[in-house]
């Protein structure tokens, strides 16, 4: 351990760990220093510090409590220490980041009661405390009558399915946990995207899946009704598809919805049979993404196992024209083909959205082969693979996330990663996803085209899926251009975009047409 | 299930995502969430099942516990022999301040005050006649919150003491109260000494009977009414009782001139040297107040906030023989006579916190500014703590209420859940006495109650309800 250390108690100053992220990231760009970090003082958190030399010293650290913050840092003199100190503190506690306070100076309400004392007409409450916290502020949030949505992870089984059984006996929804997109009466929730009002009721156990589903629907000139979210462990076994069932039950109810979307990973069979074995009382569209065997379902449901399928029968069913999911894209693969060097074998696929990787590697799999990856389909498909193996990463995970924001609000980890592609002969194709709307980060094509530009002039081919809408923030059309003047082909779908790398791959450009499994009922 | 038609928001935890409503049009506020419970695993748990499903049945309970709190109307009724109206005081029994104790376990100032009232008695003639037959087992140590009755800092009484008898026109509650034993050398801030010994004869054989006579001329007199008064007039009735207590000897004058005792002239010199006399009323009244409020089950109103000067302890509605202890603290914030600090003094002490229960004291420092000047001058450090009682209270006195504060009321009712979610424990305003020597009062400051007794109250109301009827 090297350099000056200095470290500052804030005391009764909660941040959430985006927040604190940013100051630590504030800090390390600051001039001479070599480590820093942003935290609350919890327990665990002053072991970290001790252990990096910050036990004693007078700074504070020994009576500091959970709800106090600590900067720490070691930089090369006090000046430094001093000068990155300050850039953590603006971060955290700049005016700008006070600018959502409702009225002017107007102290922030300090808890759900405050705040509806404020705003008592408030009906959806966002939890996203650490998940040891979150089931109390969703008790109190379903108490107070409010809809909530569980944004936060780590929360125990046990709780999610008290919560929800709570919810459903109330007439409640909880969206999670977990669950980072939704939503209501047209107001994206969480990750979300800005798509027509229509008559899709989506049900989703899949962030990204919720948001490529709107998104596809809005794009082929549908839309929603709602989008409820139900959290990544609804359609378990041990959580049984409770508030799945309590969401298609409200779309039943629902005038303006005339056929339910269900998104999901392939649920537990005990749960396929409870949700969609009785003949549902509207229009069922199930995309339960990468089934691989038929299951038994009743009269009225159609079971697909990709959300491109799942969007197409939904409109099918409603007798809206099928959409073409190919457009130009073929031409451009059938010229990358020809240009590939043929020691160009891989794929490598860089993620931030985790359905989105997950269907990605399920389609690509079947024409290509194994592909390693964090969140492997097998378990024998994990990391690392052999020499010269596909891989798919989701960069969402908390792996990836520790010590840094999540991609889809900050491309710069994806990057870094995405430069190194430039540098490896063996890879044939890139896979990038660049999730728009709300949540988002404001330009992520422009953050990551840069970078695309240098491994497409390396001699592999960059295929990107931009998941988005023409009402999104960021301009859904200027950020396909400005990927595809960095020279990437840009897909229609998600699935078409795996399909477009296992092309390239196979040197086969077929694979682009490939018909998508449309029907898995037993 | 019907789907939400609109949507307003609010956020707790990131920011962002309220960001994101609000630029889509929507309303969306943002909590300026905390940690609960400094992050105890368990509280946090039992706090999800309370503020969860089984919130509406302890809310419908606190909402009565409030009203009781609030409309409950107590009438100071007379003064008499403690031994014949305090219910099962026995023969040869000092009732004590705080949570039951041992005699070994007393700390001094408490010993001292048990052994002035032995002597006081006649049961010993001297200290160390008395430290014997206490020492023996001849003595039967009891806290007087068992027997509805409430005693300031280290008081302790024999059956003789005279005692303020409140009354609750509802519920039929009654409450006890010693008289206030006055400034010097007394046995309330922990000496024994003959002059102290001589003060409790005074009270029992003088003050006692000028006050019973009066009061029997005057009828019932409104205990919350002059508080009420009190207030407006800069009174918080705890640590200032100056007002309230010339409110209440004004409406007693012509009864106490009129009572033609023989020892009048001795009642009066001590009367107008004493600006704390009503003190002990508020306490007696609160006690009746919170005796008919810990008649409502389930409810998570603390109904007992009482120190021995070695335990800190709180009770619970519907559950009034289990005390849930904490060591207890010694008193932050003090101001010190010369000479004195935190090494002379006693930890904390007395059941003079019973008025915080009821909206008194710390709830009503905004009004007060020999409370601010006490914080350090500003009013807005007092209307601070008034604001931080209201973040742990259950209610809002529709009696106490506050000028400087748009005539808000003082917060009523302190929640357990609350206490424990936010770390907020109750301050109290208190004396602090010698830890040792019997020489009486060293200084004053704020006592904030341990966090602990009310973590293992809320654990067991969890567990009470959880296995009571099941919740809905």
């Amino acid at each position: 351990m090297t350099g000056f250390a200095k470290a500052e108690v804030i005391a009764d100053s909660y941040a959430d760990s985006v927040r604190l992220l940013e100051a630590t990231r504030a800090m390390l760009e600051a001039d001479g220093v070599d480590w820093a970090w942003a935290a609350m003082a919890t327990p665990a958190n002053l072991e970290t510090l001790a252990s990096e030399g910050f036990a004693d010293g007078g700074d504070g650290l020994d009576g500091a409590g959970v709800n106090d913050l600590v900067l720490a840092l070691r930089a090369a003199d006090d000046r430094a220490a001093v000068a990155a100190l300050e850039a953590g503190r603006w971060v955290l506690f700049e005016p700008a980041a006070q600018t959502w306070v409702d009225t002017e100076g107007a102290p922030r309400p300090q808890d759900l009661d405050e705040a509806l004392a404020a705003g008592p007409k408030a009906n959806v409450a966002i939890v996203s405390v650490p998940g040891e916290y979150a089931a109390l502020e969703t008790q109190k949030a379903l108490t107070r009558g409010l809809d909530v949505l569980l944004f936060s992870d780590n929360v125990p089984v046990a709780d999610e399915i008290a919560l929800k059984a709570r919810a459903a006996s109330m007439g409640r929804l909880v969206m999670g946990p977990g669950a980072g997109t939704a939503a209501l009466a047209g107001v994206g929730l969480g990750f979300s995207n800005r798509v027509a009002a229509g008559p899709v009721g989506v049900v989703a156990a899949a962030g990204t899946g919720a948001q490529e589903a709107m998104t596809l629907l809005h794009r082929w000139g549908s839309g929603v009704s709602h989008v409820i979210g139900v959290g990544g462990r609804d359609l378990s076994a041990e959580v049984g598809g409770l508030m799945t069932g309590a969401a298609i039950g409200a779309f039943a109810e629902h005038d303006a919805t005339e056929l339910v979307l269900l998104v999901s990973k392939p649920p537990a069979p005990e749960v396929v049979e409870k949700l969609l074995g009785a003949e549902p009382a509207k229009p069922l569209v199930a995309a339960l993404i990468g089934l691989d065997e038929p299951v038994s379902v009743a009269a009225g449901v159609t079971v697909c196992n990709t959300l491109e399928q799942g969007a197409a029968e939904a409109l099918g069913r409603l007798g809206l024209p099928r959409p073409d999911p190919v457009g130009g894209t073929d031409a451009e693969i059938a010229r990358l083909i020809t240009g590939l060097d043929p020691e160009r074998r891989r794929l490598v696929g860089l993620f931030s959205g985790g359905t989105l990787c997950y269907e990605a590697m399920t389609i690509a799999s079947r024409h290509i082969g194994p592909i390693h990856s964090n969140t492997p389909l097998r378990a024998d498909w994990g990391l690392p693979g052999p020499p010269g193996a596909h891989v798919c990463l989701d960069l969402g995970e908390e792996e990836y996330t520790r010590g840094r924001p999540h991609p889809m609000i900050d491309p710069l980890a994806r990057a870094e990663l995405l430069a190194e592609q430039a540098s490896d002969p063996a890879v044939a194709a890139v896979l990038l996803d660049v999730v728009l709307g709300d949540g988002s980060h404001p330009d992520p094509a422009g953050e990551l085209a840069p970078v695309a530009a240098e491994v497409a002039a390396s001699g592999a081919a960059v295929v990107a899926y931009v998941l988005g809408a023409d009402r999104d923030p960021q301009g859904f059309d200027a950020q396909r251009r400005i990927l595809r003047e960095a020279g990437c082909v840009v897909a229609e779908t998600g699935a078409r975009a795996a399909l477009a790398a296992a092309a390239l791959v196979n040197r086969d450009p077929a694979l682009v047409h490939e018909e998508l499994t449309v029907t898995l009922t037993a | 299930m019907k789907l939400p038609e609109r949507v307003e928001v609010v956020s707790v935890g990131l920011d962002r995502f309220a960001a994101a409503v609000r630029d889509q049009g929507a309303a969306a506020t943002v909590v300026d969430w905390r940690i609960p419970a400094d992050g105890d695993g368990a509280a946090v748990a039992a706090l999800a099942r309370l503020y969860g499903p089984q919130a509406h049945r302890v809310d419908a309970a606190n909402a009565e516990a409030v009203r009781r709190l609030d409309q409950g109307a107590p009438k100071l009724v007379g003064v008499d022999r403690a031994g014949a109206v305090v219910p099962g005081f026995g023969d040869r029994t000092v009732l004590h301040c705080g949570p039951a104790i041992a005699w070994d376990d007393m700390c001094d100032p408490l010993q001292r005050s048990v052994r002035a009232a032995v002597i006081a008695e006649g049961w010993a003639p001297d200290r160390s006649a008395a430290t014997r037959l206490v020492e023996a087992g001849e003595v039967s140590l009891e806290p007087a919150n068992e027997h509805r009755a409430v005693v300031p800092m280290a008081t302790a009484i024999g059956p003789s003491a005279p005692v303020y008898v409140v009354a609750l026109e509802e519920g039929s509650a009654v409450a006890y109260s010693s008289l206030n034993q006055g400034s010097g050398e007394v046995p309330w801030f922990g000496v024994d000494s003959p002059p102290a010994v001589e003060r409790l004869r005074f009270l029992r054989d003088v003050l006692g009977p000028v006050l019973a006579a009066a009061l029997d001329r005057s009828g019932p007199v409104d205990v919350c009414s002059l508080a009420a008064q009190g207030i407006v007039m800069g009174d918080d009735v705890h640590m200032r009782v100056q007002a309230t207590t010339n409110l209440f000897l004004r409406d007693l004058l012509p009864h106490l001139v009129r009572s033609g005792h023989d020892r009048l002239g001795e009642a009066a010199d001590f009367i107008a040297s004493n600006h704390l006399m009503f003190l002990n009323v508020a306490m007696a009244g609160a006690r009746a107040l919170v005796e008919w409020a810990s008649e409502v089950p389930d409810s998570s109103v603390v109904t007992t906030m009482a120190r021995n000067g070695t335990t800190y302890g709180v009770r619970l509605p519907g559950h009034r023989d289990r005390w849930f202890l904490a060591p207890a603290p010694p008193v932050q914030d003090a101001l010190y006579y010369p000479g004195q600090g935190p090494e002379t003094s006693a930890p904390d002490i007395g059941d003079s916190a019973v008025v915080e229960l009821v909206g008194l004291g710390g709830p009503a420092s905004a009004g007060s500014p020999a409370v601010a000047g006490f914080l350090g001058g500003r009013m807005a450090d007092a209307m601070a703590v008034t604001a931080k009682m209201g973040r742990i209270c259950a209610g809002e006195s529709s009696r106490f209420r506050l000028p400087i504060m748009d005539n808000a009321g003082t917060p009523l009712g302190i929640d357990v859940r609350r206490v424990v979610e936010t770390s907020i424990t109750p301050a109290v305003n208190t004396g602090i006495v010698h830890v040792s020597d019997g020489s009486g009062q060293v200084g004053a400051g704020v006592a904030r109650a341990p966090i602990e007794c009310f973590v293992a109250a809320l654990l067991d109301l969890d567990e009470r309800l959880a296995h009571d009827e099941p919740p809905r």
